[in-house]
């Protein structure tokens, strides 16, 4: 199903205000127009602790004989949403298991996914300038291109990347200096000299997607959180980590977010999300009641009762999150983020999880509004210049704390935008999205083709690398593992880098 | 034609629910903070219940696709698991609770579990929850009143009270 008639609207009545257009954007994107921020209760009477101090810890069940966790999910339904972790441990030998894990000096890999919710337009991004190309990028999107060199005269201009033969400049959006996104860092700062040496660290796929383009923002998002192209009820990650991952450590992924990402869905494996740090645990007055909390969660639910089961393992699991994160003391701001910006308290909030030592692997961030139906200038260019912005600062805070060498993070779309401009300045649903992948392990670069604005018969781009490609690279050069066990389909194709290069990194 | 009888008839109907002995539907959002509402005879007077609507991921007229929301056991997670919980600690936190010299800790559970409209709780949970009464402080009457108040709270806001 696609957002056709929408655009077909929008493109009908080209003389609507700008104001207006906005509101042609798919209602698909609508809720991350209306983030939320934590609510905290607005009064609250204290209960003296000596109340509570005669409440028992609760002893947790033992498993029970016959109720492993195969048994569990045999007897589940099959197809259903993820379960996590069935099983019913004893929530005090998980806490050990995870502070055993985070009392060991970690070496793992960490993959941070920034998802662009909404399908980025890279073409905007990353621009052909090739003299053969430019010209034909010029004609099909003339009321929203950019134009060489410095922006000026109400148009956004370019910057040449280096190491791409002139061919590709980044919009000024996404380069560091005032009259582009107007802080000391960028992207032209992550990619450096794009040869992929020292200090040069972001690796770009200009067109990364499946074929045929689907088109729908439903059934692409499916397909990349998959890493499939088919509906899964688990995500790529969620796969990974059943099969790599830690059976009884919840914070080894973590969606910044009150939902989880589609792409950490596991089978088996915990996971979390985590929307803010401002209250971890469960609280009667401000008084914290996780033991009496966890006590009932490791009352063992019967094996036909997945509802129930599933409940009192959240709730268990959210116990052990709290018990993991109570002592942060909430979010430590690094200086550098773009000012005001969900990304930011995203990224933040990601860089002080990962600094506490948690097992953490993966962390997803869900942000943005990049379905750009209407006033495309307008509206992505001061989220790209808030992402470039975001991504430096991010990177200087994972210095800071130490960290940067283990963290690898994935920004991605479910699909690029039409080649062709509407006649609202905006951009149809189209195929081949920006992927880019930042860390100084990176080989930075060119990593992929870009396949210039001739497009298909629909006036698509046509995608040059199979995104499945670049999850490939991840899992087999970064986070470990034999990919052909999480990816279905593969082998994939290898990276094809500008320059012709085949890996991911250093 | 009279819908009440109707409505009334298939809602009891025992056929309607796959175990009555133990409720195996996640409650969505919506269920939930409306049926503790209705629980704790509170009215929606503000836009409080919304707030935490969305801290439990269902932010009514703004689901995350147009598809809707997923729905079925993805409610629960480690965020939205303590939202359902800090809403309920909140809305007892705002009822006016008796002090009953001498309640004995049975007797205090009797109470709670009345209070909050008695949901469906295994007995295990039932007896766990009984044994915290029985350890709870209660010689004044400041712990008698956060005897009933968590009580109340691990009734309906434990893991159990997520499930129809």
């Amino acid at each position: 199903m696609s957002d056709e008639p929408q655009e077909n609207a929008a493109g009908a009545q080209p003389e609507r205000a700008i104001g207006e257009v906005h509101a042609l954007r798919c209602a698909d994107c609508a809720r991350s127009d209306s983030l939320v921020q934590g609510v905290e209760p607005s009064s609250r009477v204290p209960i003296p602790p000596e109340a509570l101090a005669g409440f028992p810890d609760g002893v947790p069940r033992p498993p029970v004989g016959s109720h492993s966790r195969r048994g569990f999910l045999l007897g589940s339904a099959i197809g259903m949403a993820s379960i996590y972790s069935a099983a019913h441990l004893s929530w005090e030998a998980v806490w050990d298991a995870a502070s055993a894990q985070a009392a060991t000096p970690s070496t793992e890999t960490i993959l941070v996914c920034i998802y662009l919710n909404g399908g980025n337009d890279g073409l905007n991004a990353i621009v052909p300038v090739s003299t053969s190309q430019y010209s034909g990028y010029m004609a099909q999107r003339q009321n929203i291109a950019r134009v060489l060199g410095p922006s000026g005269g109400g148009k956004v201009g370019t910057t040449v990347m280096p190491g791409t033969g002139g061919t590709l400049a980044f919009a000024n959006p996404l380069v560091s200096g005032a009259g582009n996104n107007g802080a000391t860092v960028g992207l032209d700062t992550l990619f450096g000299d794009g040869s992929g040496g020292a200090g040069s660290d972001l690796a770009i796929f200009p067109a990364a997607d499946y074929q045929p383009a689907n088109l729908s923002h439903f059934e692409s998002r499916d397909y990349w959180f998959a890493g499939a192209l088919e509906e899964m009820s688990t995500g790529w990650l969620g796969r990974w980590l059943d099969h790599y991952g830690s059976p009884t450590n919840p914070l080894q992924a973590i969606s910044i977010d009150t939902s989880l990402s589609q792409s950490i869905l596991t089978a088996t494996a915990p996971v979390a999300a985590i929307s803010d740090l401002t209250q971890t645990s469960f609280e009667i007055a401000g008084t914290n009641v996780n033991k009496q909390v966890a006590g009932l969660s490791g009352i063992a639910a019967s094996r036909a009762n997945v509802a129930l089961g599933r409940s009192r393992s959240i709730y268990g699991e959210t116990v052990q999150v709290s018990h993991e994160v109570s002592g942060l003391n909430g979010v430590s701001n690094a200086p550098g983020y773009p000012a005001n910006s969900d990304l930011s308290s995203k990224l933040q909030l990601a860089a002080t999880l990962l600094s506490a030592g948690l097992g953490t692997r993966v962390i997803t961030i869900d942000w943005g509004s990049f379905d750009t139906h209407g006033d495309q200038i307008g509206s992505q260019d001061p989220q790209l210049a808030v992402l470039s912005q975001a991504l430096g600062a991010f990177k200087a805070d994972l210095i800071t704390r130490g960290l940067e060498q283990r963290v690898l993070t994935l920004v991605y779309s479910e699909f690029g935008r039409r080649i062709g401009s509407n006649d609202s300045l905006g951009t149809d649903h189209g195929a081949g999205g920006l992927v880019m992948v930042s860390g100084s392990s990176v080989l930075g670069g060119l990593a992929g083709e870009h396949p210039g604005v001739q497009g298909d018969e629909n006036d698509n781009l046509v995608p040059i690398t199979d995104f499945r490609t670049v999850y490939q690279a991840l899992i087999s050069e970064w986070l470990g593992g034999d990919p052909n066990a999480i990816l279905p389909g593969g082998p994939f194709p290898g990276i094809a880098r500008y320059d012709g290069g085949t890996a991911l990194l250093k | 034609m009279q819908l009440r009888p109707l409505m009334q008839a298939i809602l009891l109907q025992p056929q309607l629910f796959e175990s009555l002995e133990e409720p195996n539907m996640v409650k969505p959002p919506v269920v939930y903070v409306v049926g503790a509402m209705r629980a704790l005879g509170l009215k929606i007077t503000d836009t409080t219940a919304s707030d935490y609507l969305d801290g439990m991921g269902e932010l009514p007229y703004f689901p995350p696709t147009v598809a809707g929301w997923a729905g079925g056991l993805s409610w629960l997670n480690t965020d939205t698991a303590l939202a359902r919980f800090n809403f309920i600690s909140t809305l007892l936190q705002d009822t006016k609770i008796k002090d009953v010299e001498g309640e004995s800790a049975a007797e205090a559970y009797v109470r709670a579990y009345a209070a909050v409209g008695s949901p469906w709780l295994a007995a295990a949970t039932q007896a766990k929850i009984k044994r915290f009464a029985a350890a709870a402080p209660s010689s004044t009457p400041d712990t008698r009143i956060n005897r009933q108040i968590t009580l109340r709270a691990l009734i309906l806001a434990g893991p159990d009270a997520q499930v129809m």
